[in-house]
């Protein structure tokens, strides 16, 4: 199996963490244009280490308040600030799933804490020629769930530098969100 | 009765802790720290009417893992049950987390299900009395 395709799998398994503890049914799926995905919301996390790169997880306004409403059993309007909380907490336990998933293999890695973008219509822009995306969806009557994994898979490092790399890579995270997503339709 | 602190920077995870909690039956009032130096506060303000401590680990300001360090580094407070409820849930986390805190009563790690999280904190309010 290459690396795409146990990440692939990797990241499908902690959306299924996620699916399977709210009891949510629907099917899996693969998107190939990243423009064509409806975004309202998006919970980012930085990833850094011997995978870098992100994870994004996105959401259009209906689809949030839904899947937040699963989690607190309530239900949740968007003008609710639970709804951009629990899109950041949906996306901390994705990658942290990915990320303990990943903890034991050549992509090991950590992640940041979450930040949400909100917008009426937000989008990735074009890719870095190293970077490789990955996105996968999961959609039910109610929810359409799509995550962005963008990553580049680096050589083992000494810890030093690791660290060093990862305290830049928090360091610019906010930046490169700021460069990575915006909005196009205000 | 002693109270429960549920400790994360996600008011969305925190009300899902406190549902469940409620749900299950236990009337404890709960009390909610949204980062660790919060969670410091209200444990050194508190910390004889408090059963349990529900923390994460990943908190802006202070971390879950800084706060377990911290209070087993004090006498008053070393004992007081604390149970790790965090997405950090590989082996080498768990043990780092012990490590840090050999008194550490649980770990339940994210996503879980009501029945995992009860099954954490039922020993220790029962014998909370």
């Amino acid at each position: 199996m290459d690396a795409n395709d146990f990440l692939t799998n990797t990241l499908v398994e902690a959306m299924e963490d996620v699916v399977n503890v709210l009891e949510l049914n629907g099917e899996f799926g693969t998107e190939e244009d990243e423009t064509k995905l409806e975004k309202n919301l998006v919970g980012f996390i930085g990833l850094t280490g011997l995978l870098e790169g992100s994870v994004a997880v996105c959401f259009n306004d209906s689809s949030a308040c839904a899947m937040v409403s699963k989690m607190l059993d309530t239900e949740v309007t968007r003008d609710s600030p639970d709804v951009v909380d629990g899109v950041g907490e949906i996306a901390n336990i994705i990658a942290g799933g990915a990320k303990n998933r990943l903890s034991q293999t050549e992509y090991k890695c950590d992640i940041s804490i979450p930040t949400v973008i909100e917008g009426k219509s937000l989008t990735l822009p074009n890719k870095h020629e190293d970077i490789t995306r990955i996105i996968k969806s999961f959609t039910s009557d109610e929810i359409t769930l799509n995550v962005i994994l963008n990553y580049k898979i680096n050589e083992e490092q000494t810890d030093e530098n690791g660290s060093d790399a990862a305290a830049k890579q928090k360091a610019n995270t906010f930046d490169r969100l700021q460069q990575l997503v915006k909005e196009t339709d205000k | 009765m002693k109270k429960i602190l549920v400790v994360d920077d996600s008011a969305v995870q925190r009300k899902m802790i406190i549902q469940i909690i409620k749900k299950a039956g236990y009337e404890n009032e709960i009390l909610e720290a949204g980062d660790g130096q919060q969670a410091i506060e209200t444990i050194g303000a508190s910390f004889a009417e408090i059963a349990v401590v529900l923390c994460d680990w990943n908190m802006p300001n202070m971390s879950g893992l800084e706060v377990i360090q911290g209070l087993a580094a004090v006498d008053a407070v070393k004992d007081l049950p604390v149970v790790m409820v965090t997405t950090e849930g590989t082996e080498d986390k768990i043990r780092e987390a012990r490590e840090a805190n050999p008194n550490l009563a649980g770990y339940v790690a994210k996503p879980f299900t009501p029945e995992q999280l009860k099954e954490a904190i039922n020993p220790i309010l029962v014998s909370a009395g």
